[in-house]
């Protein structure tokens, strides 16, 4: 039997056809997931802004607050040497804690995952997680920037404290109890020489034989460092009581 | 070539269904973005969730501000009473910046080396002790609600570095080595439970170290050592 040519045109035409009607039956379930979610996500975005306002609102009122105790303390500084005394250790020991606005010479860090345009073929061999930037990478950058004498840190505005944790939680990164998502911008005070040798020059033992800079933007993470005559660090809104460790001077 | 009319009917409107079908493929295709904008809802509602959280502890601080500011009210400006509430504040404070020893529960991790015995039969070391695993550790800690933590008596404060020098690991610029005494005071199930998660820490770490942790009654944890100086950051002026 002879086929003629405009029947095998046909032919191929049909399968393919067929073939488009079931990858379009299979993708009508996400499809309407879609369409509900479109939905969800700007009410997310509303609440989310909703929050952001309280936040805002809520940090005014404790500065404020704050100004007030203050004043009182101030009042209390004045009847005697003793609470005088008091109350200068208070205020340098807040400084120390991370509760006071720092402003200072130092660095200004952008971290984020490499461009989308510039990822090469993501397989089982090549990961997309060896592209974006992840909690250890974080914590070996803070940890650095701390070896070369910072003194203070923020992440996207969270000032980092003595008990704060860098945790990786899928897309984002929870700093404290925050959640942040890329790109991360870390300021840190201190010099800005020494923290940016620490950052991009490997040290000598056998473990570090590339620097955090050389490492990660081996992988095309884009990491940036900028040398700051006046950065600011954010202080640490929050709760600093404890309720399992007692002093015992 | 010579084809039938209905030959060509028909072939024409394959090719019209199949261009149609492709094209709001296309569209869909676009309009999904794949799986993104689940993560994408996900992620927002990660957000929301930590921002009320968030704003649920500010809301605390707020409340607490204010009845210390109505007990100095009430007590007409009694220099006593607020010398008083200046005294908890400091030792907190101190608590926080290291400035103080503190005791409470918690748990005591010791990480030694593991050897293995090679072809020669020497003992060798699997593998020395890096800083990223003790920060690993130290960061579970802290998310499991450490409240002080010291590594072989060095207290971990806001400053504190744990980076490798040589065969030694730097803490607050001093050397140590080989065992690893990592002191932590919190709530000891909680951060027991956050050592053994499965795949967590002590998971991963088992095989390169011989690595225990106890929880404990009564850890005591010293204050910061050094002296604590800034010389760079300087308190901004409040103008707000």
């Amino acid at each position: 039997m002879k086929f003629q040519k405009g029947q095998i045109t046909f032919f191929i035409l049909s399968v393919l056809l067929g073939y488009v009607i079931m990858v379009m039956l299979y993708s009508n379930p996400i499809n309407m997931n879609q369409s509900t979610s479109l939905s969800t996500v700007k009410e997310l975005v509303k609440k989310e802004n909703d929050e952001l306002e309280i936040k805002k609102d809520y940090l005014n009122k404790i500065r404020s607050l704050e100004k007030r105790i203050v004043f009182y303390q101030n009042y209390a500084s004045g009847t005697s040497v003793n609470a005088k005394k008091i109350q200068e250790e208070l205020e340098k020991t807040k400084v120390l804690v991370g509760l006071t606005d720092l402003v200072g010479p130092g660095v200004e860090i952008i971290l984020n995952d490499r461009k989308k345009e510039t990822l090469p073929n993501i397989n089982e061999n090549n990961p997309i997680e060896w592209y974006i930037v992840h909690d250890e990478d974080i914590l070996k950058v803070i940890n650095e920037l701390l070896a070369a004498g910072a003194e203070a840190i923020s992440i996207n505005d969270m000032r980092i404290v003595s008990n704060t944790r860098i945790r990786c939680g899928g897309p984002t990164i929870n700093v404290k109890n925050q959640s942040l998502a890329p790109p991360f911008i870390i300021h840190a005070i201190g010099n800005p020489d020494q923290l940016n040798n620490f950052l991009t020059n490997p040290s000598l033992d056998a473990q570090h034989q590339m620097s955090i800079y050389n490492y990660l933007t081996s992988y095309g993470i884009e990491f940036t460092i900028r040398k700051e005559e006046n950065v600011k660090v954010p202080r640490f809104y929050g709760s600093m009581k404890t309720y399992y460790a007692k002093s015992i001077n | 070539m010579r084809r039938s009319k209905a030959g060509q009917i028909a072939f024409a409107s394959v090719c019209i269904i199949l261009g149609i079908m492709l094209a709001s493929q296309f569209k869909n295709v676009q309009k999904v973005g794949g799986s993104v904008s689940i993560q994408r809802t996900q992620e927002l509602t990660n957000k929301v969730d930590k921002l009320s959280l968030d704003n649920e502890g500010l809301r605390n601080q707020i409340i607490q501000s204010e009845n210390k500011i109505r007990d100095f009210e009430a007590a007409a400006q009694d220099s006593g009473l607020i010398t008083k509430s200046m005294v908890t504040d400091l030792q907190e404070a101190k608590i926080e910046a290291g400035l103080a020893d503190v005791a409470g529960p918690g748990v005591v991790i010791t990480l030694n080396h593991l050897y293995y015995i090679d072809q020669s039969s020497s003992k060798r070391v699997v593998q020395q002790v890096i800083d990223e695993d003790l920060l690993k550790i130290i960061n579970e800690m802290n998310a499991s609600g450490a409240e002080a933590i010291s590594i072989n008596g060095e207290r971990l404060i806001a400053t504190s570095e744990i980076r490798n020098a040589g065969d030694h690991i730097n803490i607050n610029t001093n050397s140590y080595s080989v065992p690893f005494v990592i002191q932590v005071i919190g709530k000891s199930e909680t951060l027991m439970a956050g050592l053994h998660l499965n795949g967590g820490v002590l998971d991963i770490l088992n095989a390169y170290y011989d690595i225990k942790a106890v929880s404990q009654e009564n850890v005591i944890i010293p204050k910061y050592k050094g002296v604590i100086q800034f010389k760079y950051a300087k308190p901004m002026n409040d103008n707000k």
